[in-house]
């Protein structure tokens, strides 16, 4: 397997979103997220994907995952219908954020669903080690050319995102 | 030219009580792809991992959290939870023949820096009687510079057979 990088951006002063952008063709995409940090404590990180690099704010995300705690029970997390991804509740505790793996299919094609298997690991905002395993899809047939990442409130206070095609 | 670059390869063909692998995460990367395959055990057990520190010391704190959904496709599913413990003891259960040697892929995040946890993820598939396999994360929060890792088995005997290809994914800005 090799990768192709896409595209990157990494922050280092606070913004309030980032875009990835650049799927342009039937290939499966991978996303590597490193140290996705909020500026406010105890707050959600979101993702949406992208069409014509805008966030499409709609609900047609529908996503499944087993929830894997450190520190209790594993748990069954599923929506459907929601207007964004949720990677749960983050801080500003040392490393509180999300470290995470997406694989995106079908994100180029006008005529199928957006689909993407989703493995994280992170430090929620009581620095308890806890992640998702699972997957997403955004039932729309059009195409999706990338992702938007931001925070339930506040700003981005720092991360690695990069996007590679998978060759 | 791929941005998933291969750093290191290091195998055993012989049985070895541990197998270390050394001076492979830098400042070059963030994150790396680890891939373990054909683990040929000399008994039924949990494979078991440590970090090895920038002075070359196997890191034996209690500071290695994980979760690990165990997949058993001859009974029932497992939770294995740790904290603060001494090793993230649950890379892959596995057997001791040559066709029932299990594989793993891992990614690991920040392992070289001083100022961030080191985070993994895993997924893992072996025998036992049946086929099982795992889906886990874990983290090992202390705040050091990590340059290798060491695996062995729970119960003490030898790893007969394993090839470890550690590669990095290069982030050009």
């Amino acid at each position: 397997m090799g990768l192709i990088q896409v595209a990157t951006e990494t922050v280092s002063s606070p913004v309030a979103s980032v875009t990835l952008t650049g799927i342009d063709s039937s290939d499966v995409y991978m996303v590597a997220i490193n140290n996705f940090i909020p500026v406010n404590n105890d707050v959600s990180a979101y993702m949406r994907i992208t069409k014509s690099g805008t966030a499409d704010t709609t609900s047609n995300y529908d996503s499944a995952y087993k929830y894997l705690k450190s520190h209790t029970s594993f748990g069954n997390n599923g929506d459907a219908n929601e207007d964004k991804i949720n990677f749960g509740n983050i801080g500003t505790g040392t490393s509180e954020g999300v470290n995470s793996i997406i694989n995106l299919y079908n994100f180029n094609s006008s005529s199928e669903y957006s689909y993407a298997t989703q493995e994280d690991t992170t430090l929620n905002s009581l620095a308890q080690n806890q992640g998702k395993q699972g997957g997403f899809v955004h039932t729309v047939a059009s195409a999706s050319d990338g992702l938007f990442f931001y925070m339930a409130s506040g700003n981005i206070a720092s991360g690695t995102f990069t996007l590679y095609k998978v060759t | 030219m791929s941005n998933l670059r291969l750093i290191n390869e290091t195998s055993t063909t012989t049985g070895v009580a541990s197998l270390s692998v050394t001076d492979v995460f830098n400042a070059d990367f963030d994150i790396y792809k680890i891939t373990f395959t054909n683990t040929e055990l000399a008994s039924l057990d949990w494979v078991e991992f440590r970090f090895i520190n920038s002075s070359g010391s196997v890191v034996t704190s209690s500071e290695y959290d994980e979760a690990v959904l165990e997949l058993d496709s001859g009974g029932s599913f497992g939770e294995g939870r740790e904290t603060n413990d001494t090793n993230f003891s649950r890379l892959i259960r596995s057997q001791t023949t040559e066709a029932k040697g299990g594989d793993v892929t891992m990614f690991l995040f920040n392992p070289f820096s001083s100022s961030s946890y080191t985070f993994g993820l895993v997924q893992s598939f072996g025998t036992i009687t049946n086929g099982f396999g795992t889906k886990g994360i874990f983290v090992l929060t202390e705040l050091s510079s990590i340059k290798g890792f060491q695996i062995y088995l729970n119960g003490g005997s030898n790893i007969n057979k394993s090839t470890i290809r550690t590669y990095g994914l290069r982030v050009d800005s």
